[in-house]
């Protein structure tokens, strides 16, 4: 079960519903066998955009195509495409095994041919002992892996999933999100996937886009994202981040809003623009003095490390994960710590 | 949730009463008729009733004209639904408003309005003359013909309501996802669709049924002597020849028809129920 990926291609796609824009200027190339991830909050046109390609929804301007082919005219059933729903959407009047035959059988595959490679399929997902069961007789995890098998059993060049371990819980969802990956490189197709989870994104992807209000803000690879995020809402977004205004550069110096001046190279900053930092880039210093001082407003215990909340002197928070050794207590509440940051780590963030 | 039960009793007892009263009372009094004249028991009646050509051949017909009655609502209103299934929300509950208008008009104003129209100076029997497809205006009122139109008349919003509520039932991503998996319109709606749905709509087929055999106005009023229904018949020897235990026969064979019916649309809302959505929703 193979297929060489084909590559997509958004063109300024812009998709209305009233007066409601869900998509607008959508422009996004996914390479063949790449695995794109669709990251943002809900409504920001995620589940639009993919059924645009799979064609549930006619766009109302741009082009997509798939291998340089325009397919907007195409009807839904002629694209080719795999789909993985949200709620599985396995047909409940048929076996496991006849929901996976399925996309065969429309597809006027022979009997016992469609019947042995839908038992490839199940094989691949490790399902093959349940065969014979009926949807309602399967746990969710079976259930997205029996949807998984049926979208990919006809080996198509694309696949699309629109969160598909919404449904279920932490701990599944880790497994399955490997599952998942090991299953695509086997198989080669080229992924859309949906998420509004920032970490499943950064597990899964090659690639990933940050969408928000129906637009592309940034594409990149989870480093890419995470490392050098170019705007407030993708900074915000992707991880935990300090979003901070600079005050003022000067030579060797800057200011940061409420946090005060620090020493160091700023000529990549602009004064008045933001930028970003990630928590754990800030260091602190216990029970020390310093430039920088704080006061510790609220501490999260996560095992390995802990998140505090500083507060500096004129009130400005600012959030720091320091990793933890086994018998390290977490610093009480209120305590005056100083803290430090390097001023190369500072992201500038155009808006 | 705990069922609170002093309070459960409470709420139930008056309705309870007044069914046991009105309802199970006298229907027991029905079924003692059939076997019991009052000081013996005797098999008088059932005998005399499934010997008579008369009471045979218009139970026969009642389930006949039932059945073709269903049927003839089902092919109607199935696609009926279908197509209000397809609408906008908004132009839906419009098109439920107009479907439920006739409800407002009762059933004896809308029976008469056949006879306006079908009969032999009627609308239909003029406008055939007048366009010279017969000479002579022909027999439409007091035919089965009059009497099965009027029925699905009055059943065929049931059957539309009932058909509208299986297919919105069926989970609007299961069309969506045999689509993307390479299935026409037509094979989505005949591998999917139907088979999610025919199990509902088949409970509104029961349901219809079941009402059918308690027809009277309608074949009273718009049929003849050949098409006079069980209804009818037990109406004529309650009324007219006075027997009694004779009604109390056929009332009971429509009553044990009635639950059988009953029984089958149980076993198909279970069957139902089971496999209702493929997805999480249970
Ligand atoms: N059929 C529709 N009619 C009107 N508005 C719609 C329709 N479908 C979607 N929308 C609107 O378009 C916007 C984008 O919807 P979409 O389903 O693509 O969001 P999403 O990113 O998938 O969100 P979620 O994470 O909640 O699934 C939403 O604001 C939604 O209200
Ligand atoms: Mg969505």
């Amino acid at each position: 079960m193979t297929s060489a990926g084909a590559t997509i291609d958004f063109k300024n796609v812009r998709k209305t519903y009233g007066k409601f824009v869900a998509l607008e200027d959508f422009s996004m190339r996914v390479e063949g066998g790449e695995f794109m991830t669709l990251l943002g909050a809900s409504g920001s046109g995620k589940t639009t955009a993919l059924n645009s390609l799979a064609g549930f929804v006619d766009i109302d301007g741009g082009e997509i195509l798939i291998d340089g082919v325009p397919i907007t005219k195409l009807p839904t059933e002629k694209r080719d495409i795999g789909m993985v729903f949200q709620n599985y959407s396995l047909f409940p009047h048929r076996s496991v095994i006849r929901n996976i035959s399925f996309p065969l059988e429309m597809r006027g595959v022979a009997r016992d041919e469609a019947r042995r490679r839908s038992f490839k399929a199940l094989e691949m997902v490790r399902l093959d002992s349940l065969a014979n069961r009926m949807p309602h007789e399967l746990s969710g995890g079976q259930k997205q892996r029996v949807a998984f098998a049926r979208a990919v059993v006809f080996e198509p060049r694309v696949l699309l999933m629109d969160e598909p371990l919404g449904a279920l819980d932490l701990k599944l969802r880790e497994t399955l999100q490997l599952e998942i990956k090991e299953y695509q490189r086997q198989i080669g197709c080229t992924v859309i996937y949906v998420t509004h989870d920032q970490s499943e994104a950064l597990t899964l992807s090659d690639r990933m886009a940050v969408m928000d209000k129906g637009r592309v803000l940034q594409i990149g690879t989870p480093e890419q994202l995470y490392d050098r995020p170019q705007s407030r809402f993708v900074a915000g977004f992707v991880g935990s981040n300090n979003i901070l205004k600079v005050q003022s550069v000067e030579e060797g110096f800057m200011t940061l809003e409420g946090l005060g001046r620090f020493k160091g190279d700023g000529r990549h900053l602009i004064p008045g623009g933001f930028v970003s930092i990630r928590p754990e880039l800030i260091t602190i210093r216990h029970g020390g003095s310093g430039a920088h001082m704080a006061h510790l407003s609220e501490a999260v215990f996560f095992g390995n490390s802990v998140r505090y909340i500083l507060r500096a002197a004129d009130s400005k928070e600012i959030s720091a994960i320091e990793h933890r050794r086994p018998g390290q207590d977490v610093l009480p509440l209120g305590t005056a710590v100083a803290f430090d940051l390097d001023t190369s780590d500072l992201v500038p963030l155009l808006d | 949730m705990k069922i609170r039960w002093s309070r459960t009793i409470l709420l139930l007892t008056p309705a309870t009463l007044l069914a046991a009263m009105l309802f199970v009372y006298p229907v027991f009094g029905v079924l003692s008729l059939t076997v019991h004249d009052g000081t013996s028991f005797t098999g008088e009646p059932i005998r005399q009733v499934f010997n008579s050509q008369l009471s045979i051949i218009v139970l026969q017909r009642t389930f006949v004209t039932a059945a073709t009655v269903t049927l003839i609502c089902l092919l109607m209103g199935y696609p009926m639904a279908y197509f209000m299934a397809g609408l906008s929300p908004r132009k839906r509950v419009l098109a439920t408003y107009l479907i439920l208008l006739p409800f407002w008009i009762s059933v004896l104003i809308r029976t008469y309005t056949w006879i306006i129209l079908l009969g032999r100076e009627g609308i239909l029997n003029k406008a055939l003359v007048a366009i010279g497809l017969t000479a002579e205006p022909i027999q439409l009122l007091y035919t089965p013909f009059a009497v099965h139109i009027g029925m699905v008349q009055i059943l065929l919003p049931i059957v539309i309501l009932t058909c509208l509520t299986s297919i919105l039932d069926v989970e609007r991503d299961l069309v969506k996802a045999a689509r993307i998996l390479g299935a026409t319109p037509a094979q989505a709606f005949w591998k999917v669709l139907f088979p999610l749905s025919v199990s509902g709509a088949a409970t509104g087929g029961i349901i219809c049924f079941i009402l059918c055999l308690g027809f009277f106005v309608t074949p009273t009023l718009l049929g003849g002597r050949t098409s006079l229904l069980i209804a009818n018949l037990i109406d004529l020897q309650v009324h007219k020849t006075l027997k009694w235990d004779l009604a109390a026969v056929m009332a009971s064979a429509m009553l044990a028809a009635t639950f059988t019916c009953l029984l089958a649309y149980w076993m198909l809302t279970r069957k139902r129920a089971e496999f209702a959505t493929g997805g999480l929703a249970r």
